[in-house]
């Protein structure tokens, strides 16, 4: 098994670390770097509870491997917040619609449902509606996050979606 | 105890948001898989590919090799450490496999054989796959009707029975006898994994000085700790269970699997502290399975379409290991299976078998196959009778309270008949039947479907008799309060706080709920089973009375005012007067505790209250579901219109977190009836190993839920009751009434769960001689 060396934008940090190569994204991000935010929920691309972003867009740290993040800039759950503390609109939105329970899988649907808004355009309810089918959430019935959509696409655009 | 609420609350009834979303939405949650102690090393299982095999040999030599391997224990070294295994809810059922690892004989796929602990977790599963087990493979006991007519499906067992029990009470026959019309019904649970996201996890770390710190995936912390000092015949206060931030439970997390307690095995003869997260294939496939019983129903009425007596037919096999007393489903569904309706007498037949599958799990609602099975034949018996369904419930509810049921249990607060006329009319019964009629037509089918139960609710016996808060105002004048009351989503950080705070006249974000470490506060439940509003509740209520009691009289003292003119507000002591003088709590506080020489004559330093609430063995809850559905009949696929709950659970503490723990039951019991299986196949091989073939609801599926709510306030001190488990025990029927109203005009048969669009289309086939469907 090989290892390789590897430097990357983590949260806005330049990191450098040598990584077998069979080492996921998701257990550097965890073990490596102590960002724990990002869960394992079934380490096979289907829950989406270890959703980052990787270069502005929303991807599974389970499917993809530390090595392959060479050169990238990765944003987890750990770096959305504002510095001082304000949380990000989809955070905001989770949080006042009752959008979590037991919170495992609460940081992929943020990041899946923020990097929709960073493709230029602010995304439609529908769209939201069906990135979030990408993610399992086995406490709320989605009935609190459905209402956080609502709210963003309330926000976004007015009577849009 | 203190009698009277200060004020009128602020906090309860309001649905705040939750105190606890601050850390998850940052992702600074802090699970057991985030834990890291300092040497901690990873283990990983080598498991059964065989439902049912003879171990010839196991050669762990290259295992062992592996650089970055510790250790591989197989049950030659490590089932010693533990007495023969009981269920953690005690009780005098027989036991199926009572040792932590395979010896002689697999059991059931996924069946733990040998642990190997390494460096890292890559290592450990790459040294898994070096052992070489030799198999004898064995015929599997894998159906109820094998273990029937099979010999013993596990090893050291004389025969498969692990539950026969029959009532009959009397005039049960002579009722069925004599009956104008007796209705039966029949279904077949689809088996589920209740899967929580994060699947269990432990971390073993045992010390120096003979402790054993143990962070796991637990529901209530100090059963598990009870369990495993006595699972390994140690001291109990050398036992420290820690359970963080749990990420779903749903009953599963109630109870100390065998693999978890071989970590904590090998975890003690390396002397290190190992940690084993569960993957979701090993969760899958030996995390513990539930709604695996087959439930049948005689229903006997008179002439008028009123029950004369019920008939329950309860049979499970509980798979090789269950996690939970194999009596306890069948037992709950005998009492509880007439519901909320006037039944004069019964007769039950409970009958349990061991198996070569996983074994059981609580699993929210573990006994709800009785409101499924009762619910689903009271539909089947409106259509026998020509009797509309709502109809024939109005006839049979029970109304006069308190009730006695066939078998003792006495209901009594409960709403039912409201509930049901509640969602009647919400979701527009009678204008319903108007549209179906015309859809049907035009070759479109819709249907609806109604459901009613009486939940058994906070139950409190053995372990879960009570909870226990301990409630201080620090010097700060800030409240903390350490409770036996835990969290796998269920908000207690928030809804505790609000009992409290309105108590102590104290903001929300003063009060600070702890919770989770056995080292912290004494025995206690934990979650489970609806209990916390009522029970937690109810033990943070008194204790903050308690306390409120105690800074009246400090406050008096300091204040030189009586006790009866003062009141908590805003964080002081303040006078009936509106400009009257006042005492911060905190003033308080720094007296209590720095100064208690101030304090009144015998009062003692600090102020502090504790109290532990036992309440009855049983409170009970109620609900009414309603929904409509259409279903495509050349797909069998099945699409939500509608869906409405109306709910009595007494007092709601926070009506978000009432409404998020109903939705959470409600889209599960979607997955029990349309998607979810974990099924075996002959051989006793399990079908699904990932969640590509494990399906469950995504939000594209789930219909916007709408809620309606009853207040009739429990008998206890917040007057709460529980309402965590409802949604997916009420749930089911009135989904599967709803699909069977929809294919009403075809006659289909459909017994077995769950409905897919496969059964769906093959039952309507059978029902038109193959003329639907495509």
């Amino acid at each position: 098994m090989s290892d390789h060396d590897i430097t990357l934008s983590v949260n806005g940090a330049t990191i450098s670390r040598r990584v077998p190569a069979r080492r996921t994204l998701l257990d550097f991000l965890r073990q490596d770097l102590g960002l724990t935010g990002t869960h394992a929920g079934c380490e096979h691309g289907v829950c989406g509870a270890c959703t980052v972003q990787v270069d502005g867009l929303a991807v599974r740290a389970c499917l993809m491997f530390a090595v392959q993040a060479d050169a990238a800039e990765i944003l987890t759950i750990e770096g959305v917040q504002a510095d001082d503390g304000t949380l990000h609109p989809v955070q905001q939105a989770m949080h006042e619609s009752h959008g979590l329970q037991c919170g495992f899988c609460t940081p992929g649907i943020v990041m899946t449902l923020k990097s929709l808004g960073e493709t230029g355009q602010a995304p439609d309810r529908q769209q939201m509606v069906e990135a979030l089918s990408g993610h399992i959430c086995r406490c709320t019935g989605y009935q609190g996050i459905m209402k956080a959509i609502d709210r963003l696409a309330g926000e976004a655009g007015g009577t849009r979606g | 105890m203190a009698d009277s609420t200060p004020s009128a609350p602020r906090f309860v009834g309001q649905s705040i948001h939750r105190k606890e979303n601050g850390r998850f939405l940052a992702g600074r949650g802090q699970y057991v898989d985030d834990h890291v102690v300092p040497g901690m090393l990873h283990a990983a299982f080598l498991r059964s590919p065989m439902a049912r095999a003879k171990i010839l040999s196991i050669d762990v030599a290259a295992a062992r090799a592996l650089p970055g391997v510790y250790a591989v224990y197989t049950a030659a070294e490590l089932n010693g450490q533990f007495q023969p295994l009981k269920y953690i809810f005690g009780g005098t059922d027989p036991i199926g496999l009572d040792y932590v690892l395979a010896a002689d004989e697999v059991a059931f796929v996924g069946d733990p054989i040998a642990i190997v602990v390494a460096e890292d977790r890559y290592i450990a599963e790459d040294a898994a796959e070096l052992i070489d087990v030799d198999y004898d493979p064995l015929d599997p006991v894998v159906t109820i009707e094998d273990a029937r007519t099979m010999g013993p499906a596990l090893p050291g067992h004389s025969d498969n029975v692990a539950v026969d029990l029959h009532v009959a009470l009397p005039g049960a026959e002579e009722a069925f006898a004599n009956a104008a019309r007796v209705v039966s019904g029949r279904v077949a649970q689809g088996r589920l994994a209740p899967t929580p996201i994060e699947g269990r996890g432990i971390i073993s770390d045992p010390r120096m000085d003979g402790r054993l710190e143990v962070h796991l995936t637990s529901q209530n912390p100090h059963q598990a700790k009870a369990y495993l000092a006595a699972m390994l015949g140690m001291p109990e206060n050398h036992v420290r269970i820690i359970s963080p931030d749990i990420g779903g439970a749903f009953g599963q997390k109630y109870c100390f699997g065998r693999d978890l307690l071989a970590t904590v095995g090998a975890s003690r003869l390396l002397r290190r502290p190992v940690k084993w997260i569960e993957d979701r294939s090993e969760a899958l496939l030996a995390g513990g399975h539930s709604r695996t019983e087959r439930l049948s129903l005689d229903m006997a009425f008179d002439e008028n379409g009123r029950i004369l007596a019920t008939g329950l037919g309860f049979e499970d096999a509980v798979g090789a290991d269950p996690m939970t007393n194999p009596s306890g489903n069948g037992q709950l569904a005998m009492l509880f299976h007439t519901g909320a309706y006037a039944v004069p007498t019964v007769r039950a037949d409970v009958e349990v078998f061991f198996s070569n599958t996983c074994g059981i799990i609580p699993y929210r609602g573990p006994w709800a196959g009785e409101t499924l099975i009762r619910e689903i034949t009271m539909d089947k018996a409106a259509r026998a009778l020509g009797i509309d369904p709502v109809e024939l419930r109005r006839r049979n509810i029970f109304t006069q309270q308190p009730h006695t049921l066939p078998m003792g249990p006495v209901i009594d607060g409960v709403t039912p008949r409201e509930c049901l006329d509640m969602v009647v009319e919400a979701i527009g019964y009678e204008d319903f039947r108007i549209e179906q009629a015309a859809a049907r037509r035009s070759g479109r089918f819709i249907g609806i479907g109604t459901a009613v139960y009486i939940e058994p609710c906070a139950i409190s016996s053995g372990g879960n008799s009570s909870d226990t808060a301990a409630i201080r105002l620090e010097p700060s004048g800030q409240v903390t309060a350490t409770m036996t009351c835990h969290s796998q989503g269920h908000s207690v950080e928030t809804t505790m706080a609000q009992v409290i705070a309105d108590e102590l006249g104290v903001d929300v974000e003063d009060v600070t709920i702890v919770f989770g470490d056995t080292n912290a506060i004494g025995f206690g439940a934990g979650s489970g089973g609806s209990r916390q509003a009522l029970v937690g509740g109810g033990a943070a209520k008194v204790a903050s009375a308690m306390l409120r009691d105690k800074i009246l009289r400090v406050a008096s003292h300091f204040l030189q005012l009586p006790e009866a003119d003062l009141r908590l507000e805003g964080g002081k002591v303040v006078s009936g007067a509106a400009t009257g003088p006042s005492i911060a709590l905190r003033e308080l506080g720094q007296a209590a505790y720095l100064d208690p020489g101030t304090l009144p004559e015998g009062a003692g330093a600090g102020l502090e209250a504790q109290y532990r609430f036992a309440p009855p063995m049983f409170s009970y809850s109620n609900a009414a579901h309603a929904c409509t559905v259409e279903v495509d009949i050349a797909t069998g696929m099945v699409r939500f219109l509608r869906y409405v709950v109306a709910e009595d659970c007494g007092v709601m503490l926070n009506p978000a977190v009432v409404e998020g723990q109903i939705a959470g039951g409600v889209v599960q019991a979607m997955g029990n009836v349309l998607w979810e299986e974990q099924h075996y196949d002959a051989d006793g091989n399990p079908g699904a190993g990932t969640f590509k073939d494990y399906a469950m609801p995504l939000a594209t599926d789930a219909p916007k839920i709408e809620y309606l709510h009853l207040c009739t306030p429990s008998d206890t001190p917040t007057g709460a009751k529980g309402v965590g488990e409802g949604g997916a025990i009420v749930g089911p029927p009135a989904i599967y009434n709803a699909i069977l109203d929809a294919l009403a005009p075809f006659d289909v048969t459909l017994e077995q769960l769950p409905l897919t669009p496969a059964r769906i289309v093959a039952a309507l086939n059978e029902a038109m001689d193959g003329d639907v469907a495509t």
